[in-house]
């Protein structure tokens, strides 16, 4: 019998099974895989969309003659409009920094065939993703002259001829003058569609805008280039050391760190959360199975406890695998493909600080809460139980991520710094400080009032496990429980 | 004849335990030895779970002392002891085989070999063809006997069992007998909890009767059984039978010319003969009945519960 108050073997064996228990089941698997599933259905749905939907046949009857051919040419103009932020896109994750300005330019000066080309010759994948389906809204020459004539044309009784083919008239754009005054009717028997509608809409506001203008002798085109070069605020921080531009402008490089810290504070909370049910669920069920005496007989508690930490740690980092990796592509991408600011940016949030104190913190956040939710299993005497014990820790835990817009927004506020210290919140608060600089006495100050408070909750839970698995009590006794247990008083 | 030695393989001294200032239980003590099957009897709440929990280390009692294998109870333990706890349960979800390989593993064998163990076991015990089902499938006895299964894989020296028997049918019941005897047989020390006292009558060396939290009884099984009111049946037509037979019994019926009486303490059945003889009464039939343990158990809570 080793002298070490804790079996190696034993804890492994606790902490195997808790984590094949999991692992087997399709809960896992779906959390586990939900990124790729996600990014595979973002990608496939908008295609299967816009493949499944039918191409929609339109005309516009103009009675001024004035306007049919200019929405026309807005749809045209709206198309590429759309394709080129398509492509500057793509180019954005396939044409390496080095060549943005070269990509930019071809696309400026020769146009978006060579715009996409280029993307090929960099991204042959990228490039197949980018040959867009033909638009679903084509104009056709108006069947009629009159709207009562081209009704039949909407109700089906009648059909278009298209390359020989018979199609529907999904709706006309009628345009008369009444009373002296232009107005735009749209018939259809499909009015939820509204491509149509809009465009009108956007080229008869386009025109209203031009129309006053002129009369004051401006133009719509001048008006958006000057607020294009309307001037900016610069942001800049005293505190801040001068940048290559020897000024103390606050840049992206600056914000980034901010951005990082909160999701990585964002993702321990995930963690614990997601851990800490677990190891609550987990602990419900052995105790419905009545497993955990039987454990008991050949285990230490001590055992049992830490050995389901670290399976159901090994558990959450496994469903987190899929984010890692999708994370460490990113990062990977956006060294490779994003501007310099932004790498600048992300190279200073992965700083020497942060990449010390972010897994203590990822631990004892882990422990701290995992022992809280272990002993409120084993009060539990079933899942409703264990609902009702884990809504006040869910409520704390959810105020307690509060701290990270705080964080970002007001990285100096004293609730931050008073959150750092108190035990709940101090994971989360703790690390999105960091960018901000704080003394490292405070940041160490955090690590000790966790340690200690994970050693009290820990003697806690041990009590409580205990007493909640092999005395008997439940959620009735909670409050003997305290009595008697916690406050030692013998007669209550 | 159970051996002695000199170290007992649990030794409980005087040890008390409450619960919400109530005793559980109350300066009890007792000694079982390596190689005997001990009973521990006890109505609902006598105290008998909480007594094992302690002799297992599970809860610490509040006074007296406890050594098992000569030290204290728990980790020193580990593996030497198989428990069969009252409330059962192994996990659900996973295969009979995996669910006795997992305490046998805990128990310090190597899966491999627990793995193996888990198989012959299941196989010994009637049970092959469960070995690949996952627990929930089974039925409530089969889950019990896999559960006795994955308390004894590892051969543990001392085997203590909760209620073993309670919630199996009469053939589990006989099955579960069998294995307790057989393990036995290996020179293997038992002690187990119970209701039934015919498997009690049947297994044990010894009887350790609880009752309120206080031991009431604790010795062999004649000595237990010396306790149960003594029985006999006498068929006689002679008139002056009941004047003889009187001043004997603490009890008397009679139903024609049969006569059912329970003796007084101090009374033995010679006594009733020679007393019959010197009457002169015309015995048909002289039957004295065998003494149970049920009866032995009642008189003693009884005397306990007067006391």
């Amino acid at each position: 019998m080793s002298s070490f108050p804790i079996s190696a073997r034993r804890t492994y064996l606790i902490a195997r099974r808790d984590f094949l228990g999991y692992i087997k089941t399709w809960g896992f698997w779906l959390t586990a895989l939900g990124p790729f599933l996600g990014i595979v259905f973002g990608i496939l749905f908008p295609l299967v969309l816009s493949q499944s939907e039918p191409t929609r046949y339109a005309t516009i009857l103009d009675e001024t003659g004035l306007h049919a051919g200019a929405i026309e040419e807005l749809l045209i103009t709206n198309n590429n409009r759309e394709l080129e932020n398509i492509l500057r896109s793509a180019a954005r994750v396939t044409i390496p920094q080095k060549d943005k300005d070269t990509f930019n330019k071809v696309l400026d000066e020769q146009g978006m065939d060579a715009a996409r080309k280029l993307i090929l010759e960099t991204s042959p994948f990228m490039a197949k993703l980018l040959d867009l389906p033909d638009t679903k809204l084509v104009f056709v020459t108006a069947p009629e002259n009159s709207v009562e004539k081209i009704k039949p044309y909407l109700m089906g009784t009648k059909h278009l001829s298209i390359k020989n083919e018979a199609k529907f008239l999904s709706g006309v754009l009628h345009i008369f003058e009444q009373d002296g005054k232009t107005k735009a009717e749209f018939w259809s028997t499909a009015p939820n569609k509204s491509e149509l509608v809009n465009l009108a809409n956007q080229y008869f506001a386009d025109t209203a805008s031009d129309n006053y203008m002129a009369a004051a002798g401006l133009s719509r085109k001048q008006a958006l280039q000057a607020r294009k070069n309307a001037l900016r605020v610069s942001t800049l921080n005293p505190a801040k050391q001068a940048g290559d531009d020897g000024t103390q402008t606050v840049t992206a490089k600056d914000r980034i760190p901010y951005i990082v810290a909160a999701g990585l504070s964002m993702m321990l909370w995930f963690t614990v959360f997601t851990g800490a049910y677990m190891l609550l669920v987990s602990m419900v069920e052995e105790k419905i199975n009545k497993v955990l005496e039987m454990l008991l007989a050949t285990t230490r508690f001590s055992e049992i406890f830490l050995g389901k930490l670290l399976g159901v740690a090994a558990l959450t980092l496994a469903s987190l695998l899929p984010w890692i990796i999708l994370g460490g592509i990113g990062f990977y991408g956006v060294t490779q493909f994003a501007d310099g600011a932004i790498v600048d940016g992300l190279a200073k949030a992965m700083s020497t600080k942060m990449l010390i104190f972010l897994p203590v913190f990822f631990i004892l956040g882990y422990v701290f809460y995992g022992s809280i939710f272990i002993a409120l299993g084993a009060l539990a005497e079933s899942m409703q139980d264990a609902s009702t014990l884990m809504t006040p820790m869910v409520l704390l835990l959810t105020a307690c991520i509060m701290v990270v817009p705080i964080g970002v927004a007001y990285p100096d506020s004293s609730l931050l710094s008073a959150a750092a210290w108190f035990p709940f919140s101090a994971p989360f608060a703790a690390v999105i400080r960091l960018p901000s600089d704080p003394p490292l006495w405070e940041t160490l100050g955090s690590i000790v009032v966790l340690i200690f408070s994970s050693a009290l909750v820990i003697w806690g839970a041990s009590r409580m496990f205990r007493y909640g698995v092999l005395s008997g009590g439940g959620m009735a006794t909670v409050k003997v429980w305290f009595s008697r247990v916690v406050l030692r008083r013998k007669n209550g | 004849m159970v051996e002695k030695f000199s170290t007992p393989i649990l030794d409980v001294k005087n040890i008390s335990k409450s619960f919400a200032g109530k005793f559980a239980v109350r300066d009890v003590s007792f000694q079982v030895d390596k190689g005997e099957i001990v009973g521990f009897l006890g109505p609902n709440g006598a105290g008998k779970t909480t007594t094992l929990r302690m002799s297992l280390g599970l809860i610490a009692p509040d006074s007296g002392n406890i050594k098992l294998f000569g030290g204290s109870p728990g980790p020193n333990a580990f593996g030497r002891v198989g428990f069969l706890p009252e409330e059962r349960g192994l996990y659900r979800k996973i295969l009979a085989r995996d669910g006795i390989a997992h305490i046998a593993c805990l128990n310090g064998m190597k899966r491999k070999d627990a793995l193996i163990r888990a198989d012959e076991m299941l196989n010994r015990y009637g049970l092959g063809d469960v070995a690949r089902k996952k627990i929930k499938t089974l039925s409530k006895g089969m889950a019990q006997k896999v559960q006795l299964i994955a308390a004894i894989a590892h051969d543990p020296e001392f085997l203590i069992l909760d209620e073993p028997f309670s919630g199996l049918d009469p053939v589990n019941q006989k099955l579960l007998e069998d294995m307790v005897r057989e393990i036995a047989e290996r020179g293997r020390t038992i002690i187990f909890s119970t209701h039934v006292m015919e498997h009690a009558e049947r297994l044990c060396d010894k009887i350790i009767l609880l009752s309120n939290g206080q031991k009431i009884f604790d010795g062999g099984l004649k000595q237990a059984l010396s306790h149960a009111p003594r029985r006999l049946e006498i068929e006689t037509p002679s008139a002056n039978a009941e004047t003889i037979l009187k001043p004997l019994t603490q009890e008397l019926v009679r139903s024609g010319a049969t006569y059912n009486i329970v003796l007084k303490p101090d009374k033995e059945a010679r006594h009733v003969l020679a007393d019959s003889l010197k009457g002169k009464l015309e015995l048909v039939r002289f039957e004295p009945e065998s003494p149970s343990l049920h009866e032995a158990f009642v008189t003693l809570v009884h005397q306990e519960e007067k006391s």
